[in-house]
């Protein structure tokens, strides 16, 4: 009877399952001699955390603390941050390293433009030929824009007239 | 906080700590200096003190990172895995005893040999008697994973421990 109930409890202190108290009944139950058997194996993982409880230190580490612990001061106070607070410094340097590099990056190609700039000399005029024939080629053009922008807007007003009709 | 005060609050679980090193260094004398630094720490920062919500889940804390720091500086597994723990329980069969002491060094070493995760875990657990919940306060560590780690670890040992047996 006691075997049966004490396989049991093994098996659920191996499923991890066994509660404080039915352990401290397992370590009880193998102190014993006269374990069956198919529970021998067993005997020693109990005996040794018997055997690992009982380390101790004596009363010489007490004095030789209690000497040391005179001559030590307290420290000034330490804020202790926790694992949330650090992340989100961090999370913040990262932010403020990357805006940083980003205005970096900007600023030093709008200055890489304005330095390449458009160098105008090469369109100079250097002719008197060359400027009568580019001056020609503007009014021209210009005159050619003046004419059809005139035949627009006549095209525009004769659609308001016909549209005007119906209002009056 | 006063001296008083570490010494009622504070002192009392030096041999949690000094066993929770212990496992982790798997040396005496370096396990001892982990939790003399961490009451160390503990009295420096006594004026926090007040700020901290489970002093004792801190300190295991503490003690853990420190002992971790302290075995990787000074590696060297497998020369104190060598050291073998005597028993403290009465057995009248010379021949048992020496089977089981046997084993039970097996034992330890295979709980050396898990990763820190499982191994803090369960010693938590089997050894110092924690709740699911002190464990997860203590290793900073969600419910679930602290389960899985214990499982793992009892398993682990388990199916060891029944290969050795079927060896023997």
């Amino acid at each position: 009877m006691d075997y049966k109930v004490m396989e049991q409890l093994l098996e659920k202190y191996f499923d991890g399952e066994t509660s404080l108290k039915e352990e401290s009944r397992l370590r009880d139950y193998f102190r014993r001699e006269d374990v069956p058997e198919a529970l021998q194996p067993y005997q020693p993982m109990f005996q040794h955390l018997e055997v690992e409880r009982a380390h101790k230190l004596g009363s010489d580490f007490d004095r030789k603390l209690l000497r040391q612990l005179e001559g030590v001061q307290p420290r000034a106070r330490v804020r202790y941050l926790s694992a949330r607070t650090w992340v989100l410094r961090i999370a913040a340097a990262l932010v403020i390293g990357l805006g940083l590099w980003w205005a970096y990056v900007s600023q030093n190609s709008l200055q890489t433009r304005q330095q390449a700039g458009i160098d105008w000399s090469k369109y100079e005029v250097k002719t008197t030929e060359e400027a009568f024939r580019l001056t020609s080629t503007a009014l021209l053009k210009a005159s050619s824009e003046l004419n059809q922008g005139a035949s627009t807007a006549a095209h525009e007003m004769d659609k308001l007239k016909k549209v005007g009709k119906y209002f009056k | 906080m006063n001296l008083e005060d570490f010494k009622k609050s504070i002192l009392p679980i030096k041999n949690k700590l000094y066993r929770m090193a212990l496992r982790i260094t798997a040396n005496p004398a370096e396990a001892e200096d982990v939790v003399q630094e961490v009451f160390i720490k503990v009295w420096e920062l006594r004026g926090e003190m007040d700020e901290v919500r489970n002093i004792q889940a801190w300190c295991m804390q503490m003690t853990k990172n420190r002992a971790i720091d302290k075995r990787r500086l000074r590696y060297n597994q497998a020369e104190e895995l060598d050291k073998a723990y005597g028993l403290s329980s009465d057995n009248h069969d010379p021949g048992r005893q020496a089977e089981l002491s046997d084993a039970v060094s097996q034992v330890k070493v295979l709980m050396a040999e898990l990763p820190d995760s499982q191994k803090i875990a369960m010693h938590l657990r089997d050894i110092e008697g924690l709740s699911y919940q002190e464990i997860c306060e203590t290793l900073d560590m969600p419910l679930s994973q602290v389960k899985t780690n214990i499982f793992r670890a009892r398993k682990h040992i388990r199916s060891k421990l029944m290969q050795l047996w079927t060896i023997k």
